[in-house]
């Protein structure tokens, strides 16, 4: 697939959240501001890219040629948890501003099922190690587009009159899924028409 | 501290240790399991598609410009890809089985790569040597239950009967369908593409072999 | 006892605490895989809560987050290993979400809240209870989205019986939405309200 294709899929047509349920958690936890939610997406995209290429040099440099493809989830979730410290010791050191922004989200990405899950995807896929890079990359768009698009949401849910049982997480849950919906528009008969 | 760091680090890399030869041990015992069911679940579907005809040995696409050219021609001219697309047979076309009855070969198992709603899709499909479409069975996909998982069944497969050949050419688009068969992929139409192209792919491949071992 | 039956209502994993989501709604479109999924992370919250309550002074605390990390990603491995070997059915419609359970705030959670502080006893008590409210939430979802969503109830075939259950009516007219993702975070939002709904009656009771 082209790397146009590959964008196009990974930010709209399979969205990490919206049409996988990857990092689920983060899209409801972390929404309740838009500054936030921005500071989120941008530390897991990051991180997402990141991941997506590192776990590719481990998997097809040592994982693969050593025959110990078994190993490949506990791999896996060392790098992306050591790969999350570096980057906070990283942005801590040269960045303190962003540290000071992102700082209480980091930690949490480690158990962030999107960076995991991309990571798995680019293995299933068969991706090489730049197409992964760009999965990772448009992974973690989507992922800022689809937790952006709910933050402003919720904020004016908030000012909204919403039934007693419904209020919270429930309703976000119903407004993720009617966004969902409009997300079902980006298909990939879309993308077979606009790229072919 | 320097001693504390030690120690941690080593204890750290003793849970490593364990984990890892207790996976391995793991891996020893599942591994053959696996392979073993693998062989025996394409084994049964080999022998379901072949009809009780003996089935030969496992062949590789051919590496070769000229059927590259050929396949590319009656691919565009069947509408799978546009002219000038570029696509890898030995990519999508996984493993060949030549099917003979009293040393003659006269259909041919192919194992296909199609791309479905879930990702890749693995159909094996049963063509005669002229390109007829015979029947097929889809194998590992990610399609959608009650939607693309429909391509599971036997009778997904009726409205390729008899398509194929020269004279009557695979339907790649739901416009060349009835209007039965139309209504009955409809909500499923990427995993429905995926299968027509890849059965198409296949067709084509075959009237290439011409019935050659 | 009291340990056991929290997890199953009052802290319900799914419902109450709104962890683990990812494969709760990914893999809620049969009752069969809520089943497969329920059974993995029931294993896996038991092995990693007894091997973290074993090891509980031998793990230094600087690097607890890690050895965690490593023993759950261990028990992961072995039921995914498990499952492709020998229920290859259920291990392909789970797809990647086995290896997912390694993620899932639920395990790493119980192994820091409870079983680091924990005797290897009441830890198996909590992991039980907890995996199987888990389980139970995941049940519930799956029901709702494949009754509206295919008409079906999905569940292992058994001598004579395929494993499907058809529900006349629905089957032939399903609600389709309720099989794909957007009906997954309605059929959630929902269940969600009911379950404080019931929360909110059993406290005036």
């Amino acid at each position: 697939m082209s790397y146009i294709g590959i964008i196009i899929t990974y930010v709209f047509i399979s969205n990490m959240i919206l049409s996988q349920f990857l990092g689920l958690c983060p899209f409801i936890g972390v929404s309740k501001d838009s500054d936030s939610a921005v500071g989120m997406g941008f530390a897991v995209t990051f991180v997402m890219s990141m991941a997506s290429l590192v776990t590719w040099i481990i998997y097809h440099g040592i994982l693969v040629p050593l025959n110990l493809e078994f190993l490949q989830t506990i791999a896996f979730i060392l790098v992306i948890a050591s790969l999350v410290q570096l980057v906070e010791m990283a942005v801590q050191k040269f960045s303190p501003a962003l540290y000071k922004a992102l700082g209480i989200y980091l930690p949490l990405i480690t158990t962030n099922c999107a960076v995991m899950g991309i990571a798995l995807i680019n293995v299933r896929e068969e991706y090489n190690i730049l197409e992964s890079f760009t999965a990772g990359f448009a992974g973690g768009i989507g992922f800022l587009l689809a937790i952006f698009l709910m933050s402003a949401i919720r904020v004016k849910l908030d000012k909204e009159n919403v039934p007693r049982f419904l209020k919270g997480t429930p309703i976000a849950f119903v407004s993720g899924g009617l966004m969902a919906l409009a997300f079902m528009a980006f298909d990939r008969a879309l993308l077979a028409n606009l790229i072919g | 501290m320097n001693n504390k760091l030690m120690q941690m680090t080593l204890r750290l890399a003793i849970i490593c240790a364990v984990a890892s030869l207790v996976l391995g041990v793991v891996n020893i015992v599942t591994e053959p399991v696996i392979v073993e069911r693998k062989r025996a679940e394409k084994e049964v579907a080999l022998k379901e598609l072949s009809d009780g005809d003996h089935v030969g040995e496992l062949q590789l696409p051919a590496n070769s410009d000229e059927l590259h050219g050929k396949l590319s021609a009656a691919l565009a001219a069947h509408g799978v890809i546009a002219p000038g697309e570029d696509f890898n047979e030995k990519e999508l076309i996984t493993s060949i089985y030549p099917v003979d009855r009293n040393g003659e070969v006269f259909k041919y198992i192919l194992q296909l790569d199609g791309s479905g709603y879930g990702g890749t899709m693995v159909i094996l499909a049963v063509f005669l040597k002229d390109g007829t479409f015979v029947k097929a069975k889809l194998m590992e996909n990610n399609e959608t239950p009650g939607l693309g998982k429909k391509a599971e069944e036997a009778a997904y497969y009726n409205m390729f009967l008899n398509t194929g050949s020269d004279a009557a050419p695979l339907p790649v688009s739901k416009r060349a369908l009835s209007p039965a068969d139309g209504e009955a992929v409809s909500g499923s139409t990427i995993t429905f593409n995926g299968i027509s192209r890849a059965l198409a792919l296949g067709s084509d491949y075959v009237k290439l072999l011409g019935g050659k071992n | 006892m009291f340990n056991f039956l929290k997890g199953l209502f009052k802290e319900n994993p799914i419902f109450v605490l709104a962890l683990g989501l990812c494969p709760t709604l990914a893999v809620s479109t049969q009752v069969v895989n809520a089943i497969g999924m329920g059974a993995g992370v029931i294993f896996v919250l038991i092995g990693s809560n007894i091997m973290v309550s074993l090891l509980k002074n031998f793990i230094p605390d600087e690097v607890h987050i890690p050895a965690y990390i490593v023993i759950i990603a261990s028990f992961v491995t072995i039921v995914d290993m498990l499952m492709q070997a020998f229920v290859p059915a259920l291990s392909a419609s789970l797809g990647v979400f086995v290896k997912l359970i390694v993620v899932n705030c639920i395990i790493l959670g119980r192994a820091e809240a409870y079983a680091s502080k924990n005797s290897v006893k009441d830890s198996i008590v909590d992991a039980l209870g907890m995996g199987i409210g888990f389980t139970i939430g995941l049940l519930v979802i799956s029901l709702v989205r494949e009754v509206l969503g295919s008409g079906t109830i999905t569940l292992f075939p058994m001598g004579n019986f395929d494993g499907v259950i058809e529900i006349p009516g629905l089957v032939d007219a399903p609600v389709r939405i309720f099989s794909l993702s957007p009906g997954a975070l309605l059929a959630m939002g929902f269940l969600m309200a009911g379950f404080n709904w019931l929360k909110s009656k059993k406290k005036e009771d």
